[in-house]
């Protein structure tokens, strides 16, 4: 399925530059320290912290090696570095049933493979043993724990880094589950080493982790203490689902606001209505008003939560549009909450519009699942479309049919199912949009890692560009593989966190065609 | 551009190969050029490729650690030791890794590739014939999956094969005794293009005792290797 641009674009230099933040979510990338003695100046003008990667995508040697700011970069776990301990975890104070979202020290395909990587000359720093230094002809540094902060630790959460050693030893360089103290320290690092470490997290949300990176000069090189502070930024994703029950924000939409958000009371986390998935429990779900009580820690796809409002203080009443599914929804008041039922299984779309006086929102879409948890196959999404529209059995099976002729394939309906999409309804005007800004060529789309975790699961959504449709450059999905020519995806969440369903851009950061085309794909994977 | 140097002999150690790896980053790793298949070692902090063979690799006293339960995987029972070249990165030790990362950067990377590439470990020859070569992956929780075992390979995940998908994975290395130790891999892969590819090397490790023994055991090879080149 092409989307055309059919805009004039600018073309860019030849030097590949991000288009704004940066979201790194799986691959090989590296928190790196560089000191180099200024000729002139302080001495801690000589610190450079980034994330870096590698052009050629070996790490094995020096060259190639590109760095971005640390402000410019978000560092994602993918929902698959969640882990449901099956035990107790000691170190974090976790008991068997809760959970660890961890970026292993050993590289997982689909999760962020996050080293450490030191460059500075030999000689240069004098050895610190135990807090002494001492002049060295090697030398090295160290990087204490500053602080950590983001809405992750106010809900509690707890972070970590850590080095498994063999034999089941875990060796702990920074635990924050006792407080941030002297102990938080990774010393020595030596000059030119590459190391990776187990990074922990206990709760979702946003971990604003700060290091204080030192060493000592050798006396030949002025014998002064000298640092540098960094601050790196870790997301851990919501489950973009939630149980039983929610709260909602209902606006009008004036001025551009957000229409409606959905309020996970558990988690103090609101989501867009196209972002989270309402599971129902016994076939039912209830859903009652947010008042200002419910403090939101967290936006997922939703921005500015005080303007989701009507301008009255009337009554906002409810007006219900459409509905998609097995069965038949029903919809009771029982108070303040509103009960909505279902009688089969399956997958439901419910479309309201909200109003006050005279004044009505636009219309709103929620997402249901009954007795289906937010990780459903393709096979299951397939026979709740079926029995939605009195399909015959397997009528939907083969993901690479295209039922209803849209151009989008079953299973490109699947994966891009965020978007409204029914596999049996003509829906391609529901794709999204390219734009241009500043000059690129974006497309943003809601992936969700449920159906795609870039790994295991049986399908990948993929995609391509071209100027001419017929010549089509594949997506590289790694920003580290972007260049001056490159293609690439990275996050465009609104908001201040993420989940499961996440929202993401494409860009052509160099585009100078006149115009150009965005195709999505699905792929098997093997 | 990596370098190739020349290699530096070890004087008096004749027979051995001739380049003792000490310290820092290795990666023994599989190389595409044309469509010769290569399993080499890549000194990555000096950024210098050796062949595999000609490469020692030294696991010192200080390596050595004590059991603390039985783990048949790695050759070993409550109390024993065992050398231990860790999947961290500590200074002033080898931290040697599996990689196949450079294929991927190579014409089309991982998409001219129809499988990953496996590695397997084939004949393993300890000092005394009868210990045990194994190589494991620690996790975050601390739980070990053992990779390669030359004495159990039943015990392993996937029967001592490791399936590498183009990146480079930094493992542990277990030796059950001192002494001179040869590793046969086999590195594997199908090429869209040139088919079936593969690379068997032999990697030497030096697994050093106590202080005074490792001494005199060096002695004794020196010495060895003397007599022999007055003949």
């Amino acid at each position: 399925m092409c989307v055309a641009l059919s805009v004039g674009f600018l073309g860019l230099a030849g030097v590949f530059s991000p288009v704004g933040a940066v979201d790194l979510i799986l691959g090989h990338f590296e928190y790196q320290l560089d000191y180099e003695l200024p000729e002139n100046g302080p001495a801690d003008g000589g610190w450079q912290t980034s994330i870096s990667y590698d052009l050629d995508g070996s790490f094995a040697d020096n060259e190639g090696v590109v760095r971005l700011d640390t402000d410019g970069v978000r560092l994602l776990a993918a929902p698959s570095s969640r882990i449901d301990l099956t035990n107790p975890f000691p170190p974090f104070g976790l008991e068997g049933g809760d959970s660890l979202w961890l970026l292993s020290q050993n590289n997982i395909q689909g999760e962020l493979f996050l080293g450490w990587r030191a460059i500075y000359e030999q000689g240069l720093f004098q050895t610190n043993v135990g807090g002494n230094y001492t002049p060295s002809p090697l030398g090295s540094i160290g990087t204490s724990l500053v602080s950590v902060t983001g809405t992750g630790p106010q809900r509690g959460g707890e972070f970590g880094m850590w080095t498994s050693s063999g034999f089941g030893g875990l060796e702990f360089h920074y635990n924050t589950s006792d407080g941030v103290n002297e102990g938080d320290k990774l010393s020595p690092i030596p000059s030119g080493s590459h190391s990776h470490y187990n990074w922990g997290f206990t709760r979702p949300g946003t971990y604003e982790v700060s290091f204080l990176n030192e060493g000592k000069l050798n006396p030949q090189f002025g014998n002064e203490l000298t640092w540098s502070e960094s601050t790196l930024q870790f997301v851990i994703p919501h489950d973009g689902s939630v149980n039983g029950q929610a709260l909602w924000r209902l606006g009008s939409g004036a001025n551009g606001a957000d229409l409606a958000s959905i309020y996970d009371p558990v988690m103090q986390v609101d989501y867009a209505p196209d972002q989270v998935a309402l599971v129902a429990v016994d076939r039912e779900f209830r859903m009652g008003p947010a008042g200002n009580g419910n403090v939101s820690l967290g936006q997922v796809g939703v921005v500015d939560l005080p303007s989701i409002s009507f301008p009255g203080t009337g009554p906002i009443e409810l007006r219900f549009l459409d509905q998609t599914g097995p069965g038949a929804v029903t919809f009771v008041e029982e108070g303040a909450e509103l009960v909505f039922g279902f009688p089969e299984d399956g997958i439901y779309r419910v479309t309201f519009e909200a109003w006050q006086g005279d004044l009505t929102g636009l219309p709103v879409t929620l997402t249901f699942l009954v007795n289906l948890e937010p990780d459903y196959s393709y096979a299951e999404w397939a026979d709740s479309f079926e029995r939605s529209n009195s399909l015959n059995a397997g009528s939907l099976s083969d993901h690479l049919a295209d039922y209803d002729r849209d151009g989008i394939g079953n299973g490109l309906e699947y994966l891009l199912f965020w978007h409204g999409l029914d596999p049996t309804v003509s829906d391609g005007g529901l794709l999204p949009k390219p734009r241009l800004v500043d000059g690129h060529a974006e497309i943003e789309f809601l992936r969700d890692l449920h159906k795609d975790d870039f790994a295991n699961t049986p399908l990948e959504l993929s995609a391509a560009w071209s100027a001419d449709l017929e010549t089509w450059r594949p997506w590289r999905r790694l920003f580290s593989e972007g260049n001056a020519d490159g293609f690439y995806e990275s996050g465009a969440e609104r908001g201040n966190e993420t989940s499961v369903v996440m929202r993401r851009k494409l860009v052509v950061p160099n585009a100078s065609e006149n115009f150009g085309f965005f195709r999505f794909e699905q792929r098997s994977r093997n | 551009m990596k370098k190739i140097v020349p290699l530096l002999a070890i004087a008096g150690v004749g027979s051995s190969p001739a380049v003792l790896f000490t310290a820092g980053e290795l990666d023994f790793g599989v190389i595409l050029e044309g469509s010769d298949f290569e399993l080499e070692a890549h000194d990555v902090e000096n950024d210098i490729e050796y062949e595999a063979a000609e490469l020692t690799v030294l696991a010192g006293a200080d390596r050595e650690f004590t059991a603390t339960s039985d783990v048949p995987a790695a050759g070993v029972t409550t109390g024993d030791s065992i050398w231990i070249l860790p999947q961290n990165n500590v200074p002033g030790v080898p931290y040697v890794a599996l990689a196949s990362e450079e294929l991927a950067e190579i014409g089309g990377g991982a998409a001219d590739w129809s499988t990953n590439i496996t590695f397997t470990l084939g004949t393993v020859v300890s000092p005394s014939g009868s210990g045990t070569f194994s190589v494991w992956s620690s996790d975050g929780l601390g739980t070990d999956t053992y990779i390669f075992s030359s004495t159990n390979p039943g015990a392993t995940a996937a029967g001592n094969t490791f399936e590498s998908v183009f990146g480079h994975d930094h493992v542990n290395w277990g030796f059950t005794e001192p002494g001179e130790w040869s590793v046969e891999l086999t590195a594997s892969g199908t090429h869209n293009s040139f088919g079936p590819l593969t690379a068997t090397e032999t990697l030497n490790f030096s697994v050093i005792p106590e202080p005074s023994t490792g001494m005199m055991a060096l002695l004794s090879v020196v010495g060895l290797s003397l007599v022999r080149r007055r003949k």
